[in-house]
Order: C-alpha cells, then sequence, then structure tokens
C-alpha cells in the first residue's frame, strides 16, 4: 500500500514540476476567442508641418568629397581633380652607396585610380595634365587655380579609346617638367581635366575614398634603377591642419550652369552639394504623448531637366542634432545624426521625374517625442542630401513652404494615443 | 506562476468616477479564462476532489464562514493546483499549462469560537496569445503580428470567526476584502518596419472590493447534515494603476445550500446548490463584455478507505455542474466536471496531504476546452 502512495506521490510530484514551467500562449484559437484586442488608430494630415525650408549649397566643404568628379558635359558642367605633391623626392638612391641628387628624369607618370561603377564614357576620351602651382594665391581660391588652367602649362596628357580605360590609369608626364620641379627643389601640385568624343563622367579615387594619386619617375635613365614613388602631400595652409589634408586632393568645379531654383522650391544633391534643411511643427500632443505608428512626409518633386535628369538620385534623410542654441543653419546643417537613425530608408528619385514623392519617418518623430524632457533637446529638424554629395550632377528639386498649398511639404501621421487599457 | 494578490487597498467611495474611452481587452484564447478571469470556486482539494459538492462544510475552503468551527483546533493549510488545458475554437487548438497557488489559510480556535484567516484566488486572469492580423493604417491594409497578454487576478482576503451553538449547530461570519492585479500588454509588429513602428503597451489595473458573509452548519435530524452561506456583495472598484477609477460595481452576490447524509458509517454523501450573481460585475468592465449570473451544482462522496499507520485514507469522487460568468458571446460557457482524489494522513496524524484531480469540460457554441486539473493540498494541525 506505502509504496502504491510512493507511486502516487511520485506522479503527482512530477506533474506538478512539469506545470511549473507554464505554457500560457493560446494564439491557435484567437481571433475566435480573441475578441476585441485592438486599440483606436488615428490619422491625420498635418499641412504645413514646416516652419520653414532653406537650401545650403557647398556641401561637403572642399576636399572631403568621396571622390574627385572628372566631368566635362558641354555647356552644363564641367569638373577639375586638384592633386598636391607638396614634398618631392630630390635624390635617387644608389645601391652600395650613398644617395644622389636628381639631374635627370626619365618615365615620369601620374597614377589615378578611378571608380567606374558610375562611369558616363565616350568613344575616345583625353586626359589633360596641367601644372597648376601658383605660389601667390590663397590656398582655398577656385579661380586662381582654375586660371592655371592654360595650354602653357600642360605637362601631361593621354588620349584613349572607352575601352582601353582600366580602374587604374598611368598618365604620361613631361619628364622637363618635372625636372624643373625637383632641381629647383619645388612642389608639383597638378590639375586634372577630362574631355572626350561625348559627355565624359567618372570618379577619381582620392585621398577621403582610401586612394591617394601617386606620382612615379625614375631619377637615372637607366633599366634597373626603380622608379621613385611620391604620394599626394600638401603642405599649405600651415597651422590649417584639417584644411591643409583637405586640400591633398580635391575636386575643382570650372562650370555648373544648372538653371536657377525656383524661389518656391529647396533643392537636393547638384555640384556643388546642396542640402536642405527642414524644420518641423509637430503637434506635441500628438509627438509627445501618443505612440507613432506611422509618419509619412509627402514632397512635391519639381523636374530638372538636366544633369543626368534621369540618373537616379539617392536622397539620405538625417536627423539634425545641433540644438537651438545653434542658429547658423549652414553649420546646424553639418551637425548630423547618421542616416538610418529614426528614418530608415533613403528616396531614391530621379531629377527629371515629378509627382509626390514619400519619406517615412515614424521613427524619428518618436524619438522627438521621446526628447521633449530634454533641457535643450535638439531641433526638430530634417538635412535632406545625396548620397553622391557633390560628385554626382544629379540635382533634385522639391516645392517647399512658400509653394501653393497643394503643393507644400505635408506629413500624414498614424498614432495611437496613449489610453488607459486593459479593463475586459 | 499564479500566486494571489495580497495587496491591502483602502477603497474610496468618494472617488470620482472617470471613464476614459479604454479599448477593452478581453483576449484570452481559452474560454475559462474570457472576461476578469476563471473562478476557481475558491475550493481546497478536498472539496474539489468531491466535486465542490463537501466546500459548505469543508473548513479549508474560504466559502461558508461557519464551516471553519468544524475543523481543528489549529489548522494550516497550503494548495497548489496545475491545470493543463486544451482549447478548440473554429476548428483550432490551443494548449496551455497554468499553475495556480490558489489558497493559503490559517485557523485556531477559542472556546466555542474559531477564528481564520484566509488567501484564495476569486478570478484568476492569466493569458498570453500571438496572432496574425491585418490593420488599415493611413488607407493601407498592412500586414501585422498581435501579441496580448494579462497576468494575475481577483484575490479574497477572509477573515472569519465561527461559534458554536451547542453540539448541532455552528455560525459564522465572514469580512472580505478583494484585491487584485492585472499586468496586462497589448503588442503589434508590423513586418514593415522600415515604415510602420510597432505598438506596445503595458498597462496595471489594481482591483479593490469588499463583502460579508456569514453561513451556518448544523445537524437537524441524525446523519443528516446541512449547511448554508451567503455572500453579500459591497462595493468593487477598478483602477488604472492606483489612481483613476475606470470602473465600479459590486462583488456578487453567492447564496449556497448543501445537504449532506452521512449514515453509512465512515462515509459522507452530499450535493450542493450555488448561485452567483456576478451580473453585479456590470459596469466594471466595458459595456459589450458578456458576464452570466453562474449556477453551480455538485455531488460528491468521501469514504475511507485503506488504513495506513492507523490512520484512515480518505477516498474521494464528484461530479461538478456550474456555468462561468464570462464569455465571448451572449452564450454561456457550461463547465462539467469530474473529480477524484485521496487524503493521506502524515505526521502521525497532525497533516493531511490532499490530492485531487479533476477532469473539466467546458463547452459553448463554436468551442470546448478540456482541463487537466492536479490539485495538491497540504494541512498541519500544529
Amino acid at each position: 500500500m506505502i509504496r502504491r502512495l510512493f507511486v502516487l506521490l511520485a506522479v503527482v510530484l512530477a506533474t506538478g514540476i512539469a506545470a511549473c514551467g507554464e505554457t500560457l500562449n493560446t494564439s491557435n484559437t484567437c481571433p475566435v476567442l480573441c475578441p476585441s484586442q485592438d486599440v483606436t488608430v488615428h490619422d491625420t494630415v498635418l499641412s504645413p508641418v514646416l516652419v520653414f525650408d532653406s537650401t545650403f549649397i557647398g556641401y561637403p566643404d572642399r576636399g572631403n568629397e568621396l571622390g574627385m568628379l572628372l566631368a566635362t558635359r558641354g555647356d552644363t558642367l564641367e569638373t577639375r581633380a586638384i592633386m598636391r605633391f607638396d614634398s618631392l623626392v630630390y635624390f635617387y638612391p644608389v645601391l652600395g652607396d650613398t644617395a644622389r641628387a636628381i639631374v635627370t628624369v626619365d618615365s615620369s607618370t601620374l597614377k589615378l585610380v578611378f571608380d567606374r561603377t558610375k562611369v558616363t564614357l565616350p568613344a575616345t576620351l583625353r586626359f589633360e595634365v596641367y601644372d597648376v602651382d601658383d605660389s601667390t594665391a590663397a590656398d582655398t581660391s577656385s579661380a586662381a587655380v582654375l586660371a592655371k588652367f592654360t595650354p602653357a602649362r600642360r605637362i601631361g596628357g593621354i588620349t584613349l579609346l572607352r575601352d582601353s580605360l582600366q580602374d587604374t590609369l598611368l598618365v604620361p608626364l613631361s619628364d622637363s617638367a618635372m625636372l624643373a620641379k625637383v632641381t629647383a627643389h619645388g612642389r608639383l601640385r597638378i590639375g586634372v581635366r577630362v574631355d572626350g568624343s561625348g559627355p565624359v563622367s567618372l570618379l577619381a579615387k582620392s585621398t577621403e575614398t582610401g586612394w591617394t594619386a601617386q606620382v612615379r619617375f625614375k631619377g637615372v635613365r637607366d633599366t634597373i634603377t626603380a622608379a621613385l614613388v611620391v604620394s599626394a602631400y600638401s603642405s599649405t595652409p600651415t597651422g590649417e591642419t584639417d584644411l591643409k589634408t583637405s586640400l591633398t586632393d580635391y575636386q575643382l568645379v570650372a562650370k555648373y550652369r544648372m538653371p536657377p531654383s525656383p524661389s518656391n522650391t529647396m533643392a537636393i544633391g547638384g555640384i556643388p552639394g546642396r542640402r536642405t534643411y527642414l524644420r518641423f511643427d509637430l503637434p506635441r500632443r500628438i509627438t509627445d504623448s501618443t505612440t507613432i505608428v506611422r509618419a509619412t512626409l509627402w514632397l512635391t518633386q519639381v523636374r530638372v531637366p538636366f544633369g543626368g535628369a534621369m540618373d537616379t538620385v539617392t536622397i539620405k534623410t538625417h536627423p539634425v542634432l545641433a540644438s537651438p542654441l545653434v542658429t547658423d543653419l549652414r553649420r546646424a546643417a553639418t551637425i548630423l545624426g547618421s542616416t538610418g537613425v529614426g528614418i530608415y530608408d533613403s528616396l531614391m528619385v530621379a531629377p527629371g521625374d515629378t509627382g509626390v514623392k514619400a519619406i517615412e519617418m515614424y521613427g524619428l518623430v518618436r524619438l522627438w517625442g521621446n526628447q521633449a524632457s530634454l533641457l535643450a533637446p535638439p531641433t526638430r529638424s530634417i538635412v535632406l542630401r545625396s548620397e553622391w554629395e557633390s560628385i554626382s550632377a544629379g540635382e533634385v528639386r522639391f516645392y517647399g513652404t512658400n509653394a501653393p498649398l497643394a503643393l507644400r511639404p505635408t506629413m500624414r501621421i498614424t498614432y495611437i494615443p496613449r489610453v488607459t487599457f486593459g479593463v475586459p | 506562476m499564479r500566486v494571489p494578490s495580497f495587496v491591502s487597498r483602502s477603497v474610496s467611495r468618494a472617488a470620482v468616477l472617470v471613464v476614459l474611452a479604454a479599448p477593452a481587452m478581453r483576449a484570452q484564447g481559452a474560454l475559462s479564462v474570457q472576461g476578469f478571469g476563471y473562478p476557481g470556486g475558491q475550493l481546497s482539494t478536498r472539496s474539489l476532489a468531491t466535486g465542490g459538492a463537501l466546500a459548505d462544510f469543508d473548513p479549508q475552503s474560504p466559502v461558508n464562514p461557519a464551516s471553519i468551527g468544524s475543523g481543528a483546533r489549529a489548522l494550516v493549510y497550503v494548495q497548489y493546483d496545475p491545470e493543463f488545458r486544451t482549447s478548440t475554437a473554429g476548428g483550432a487548438t490551443s494548449k496551455s499549462t497554468v499553475a495556480r497557488f490558489p489558497m493559503f489559510g490559517i485557523s485556531t480556535r477559542a472556546g466555542a469560537a474559531t477564528f481564520a484567516l484566509s488567501f484564495s484566488s476569486y478570478l484568476d486572469r492569466t493569458w498570453s496569445n500571438s496572432y496574425a492580423d491585418t490593420i488599415n493604417i493611413s488607407g493601407t491594409r498592412v500586414p501585422s503580428l498581435v501579441g496580448a497578454a494579462s497576468s494575475g487576478g481577483i484575490t479574497d482576503v477572509r477573515g472569519a470567526v465561527a461559534y458554536a451553538i451547542g453540539d448541532r449547530f455552528v455560525v459564522g461570519l465572514g469580512v472580505h476584502v478583494f484585491p487584485g492585479r492585472n499586468n496586462t500588454s497589448i503588442a503589434r509588429e508590423f513586418p514593415d518596419s522600415a515604415s510602420f513602428g510597432g505598438f506596445n503597451q503595458s498597462g496595471e489595473i489594481t482591483y479593490g472590493g469588499t463583502a460579508l458573509s456569514l453561513g451556518v452548519v448544523g445537524t437537524p435530524i441524525e446523519h443528516i447534515n446541512i449547511a448554508a452561506s451567503a455572500r453579500f456583495g459591497g462595493a468593487l472598484d477598478v483602477r488604472q494603476g492606483d489612481s483613476t477609477v475606470l470602473g465600479s460595481a459590486r462583488i456578487p452576490g453567492r447564496y449556497g445550500i448543501t445537504v449532506g447524509y452521512d449514515g453509512i458509517a465512515g462515509s459522507t454523501f452530499s450535493f450542493r446548490y450555488n448561485t452567483e450573481k456576478f451580473s453585479a460585475l456590470k459596469g466594471l468592465g466595458t459595456p459589450g463584455l458578456p458576464i452570466h449570473d453562474a449556477t453551480e451544482m455538485a455531488f460528491g462522496a468521501e469514504v475511507s478507505g485503506p488504513k495506513m499507520n492507523n490512520s484512515e485514507l480518505a477516498i474521494r469522487a464528484g461530479v461538478r455542474q456550474r456555468d462561468l460568468p464570462f464569455s465571448v458571446s451572449t452564450a454561456t460557457v457550461k463547465e462539467l466536471m469530474y473529480t477524484g482524489g485521496l487524503g493521506i494522513p502524515v505526521a502521525g496524524g497532525k497533516g493531511m496531504l490532499d490530492l485531487g484531480l479533476a477532469r473539466a469540460n467546458r463547452t459553448v457554441i463554436g468551442g470546448t476546452e478540456q482541463g487537466w486539473i492536479v490539485s495538491v493540498g497540504l494541512s498541519i494541525r500544529p
């Protein structure tokens, strides 16, 4: 009898232990047995939704482009690349002996590396290299550098067929020009221009993309001495380290003749890069005390028929992190959160397109609501910029806050109020 | 695991009633835990094993305050009741397991009076579920995944006193406080998280109510025992957290009578009729919540079994038929329960280990539910 009782107790004990791991989920029988399990969703369209919008030109700062666009598109666009070699080599090594001063130069070339993912190439294209050094001009003067692109200052070049252009290109340089720089213990500053039998556009890699242009030459005429390699380096302006580094290699706009933006539009992209700053006016009763399920910013696009009108432009949206204390909006448009913070997708449009475009930004609106308790929360602002800022000619325009009412930016917000719930 | 909430809360009748546009949250996915939850019946393992038929006589079941007078001089009692449940509706089946600790009580006797304090689960509202659903957001039909959960319930805290009048009658008075809490959450997630933000809200609602109960146990005729009890409900409020009153109602009144026969040596046979006016809860929840008064009938027997260590085992069996107070629609959920169990003396008769097993069949139009309830109760006589 006692043995049977122990067996019974063991069964009960095992059952009790099994029941300690609760399995409460009864999903299969929903929604038949799960009525009234929903919340009321509210929906509203905010128009106007912006306090203001502003378009600023010149992003990123010179020398910080993600590459150097070499483009020549008739009357609309021409860009050039500048590379500084301020630390040339004046001696060549001799095996088993001391280095000797260079008195002759042979096989001088400029090595360029291209990003061929977005290129427009004519049947034939020509690269021209100019000596653009000017010891008297200000470092940041574009006009002074552009003025040096004269036939008299041309020190190299190459013409080639489209199919023969590879990722890496060695452009022959004038040995005598190089020798003059070396013997004078001077510096070499090069400007590169490209043209061809038609519109041409290709992107040369730069310091910002992990590649620094190189000049190669031999300090002696023989077949056994290796070429000397000099990488781009800028020695000026002294005392401004960041700018000096930026000017190691940079892009220069020789021509950008896009029709000006109408006053009631805002622009993104183009060359130099344009950014649009949008300041929102969202009702706090929604942003601060509800759960935002969806927030869609609607922008009405204006057609731009120039500069690669059908090339896709990827527009990135960034939250502005600058506090209201930063009143210089051009500067505020550089104090940005990473793309993907609060806005999880990019907007891809063609400049020649029209119509309403949507940016989903519920995450950012939620963030703004959560920041309401901060002493100095960032302004409720975003910046729209092109992914290929300043290195892609595509410019996208949208109607702004002073456009006709039907064309202004609007926002549709879907939200769920924080309500009392839980009562059956 | 479900542990009765012992929150003591003063219930202010002066509170301003604020009715908010609160979305209902009835979702359970099981027949037995609709509405404010499953009423276990406040049965001890012994009572459960007899189908509830002994509840009005049983000192461990906080039903009839007079019954504590027929118990031991002093008693400490705890109970554990896991349930293994299978619900079927719309051709789909859900299996769930819930662990409950539905009862704890102590009692002591002083002369002709017996005093008791007990904590028991009155309504257990514990469930969770998740399922796919489509919702219209700004004109777009969007697939989503809904998740909802609730835990907690309402506890009956009873202080009782019983007084023996002669050898044949005991009368009792119980004062009840009903604290409670439900921690709830509801969420909706969207596969397209780049465009739609998920929704997740959790909340806490609390309950506070009072009641008074009266009872009598007597033997008017030899071998015929009669027990009767009634509970008179006081105010019951449900609040958001511990502040805003969301709804007010009354604790359901309950009336029960039991007739027992012990004319056969070593055995007791009982029949119980009980009705509970759950409709008094209207006003506590949303207006559309179906609430039904519940009638219960039970028949059970307890007989002496073989001896163990000079003490006799108790063998119990019963059947119980009742209505459940909450349902999905206007149709009432019926529960039919077959029960059985053992009472095993331990510690030389100073304690009793009660084992019970119940098979519950719950039915309503469009759905069924079967549950195995294992009940283990331990009482110690210090």
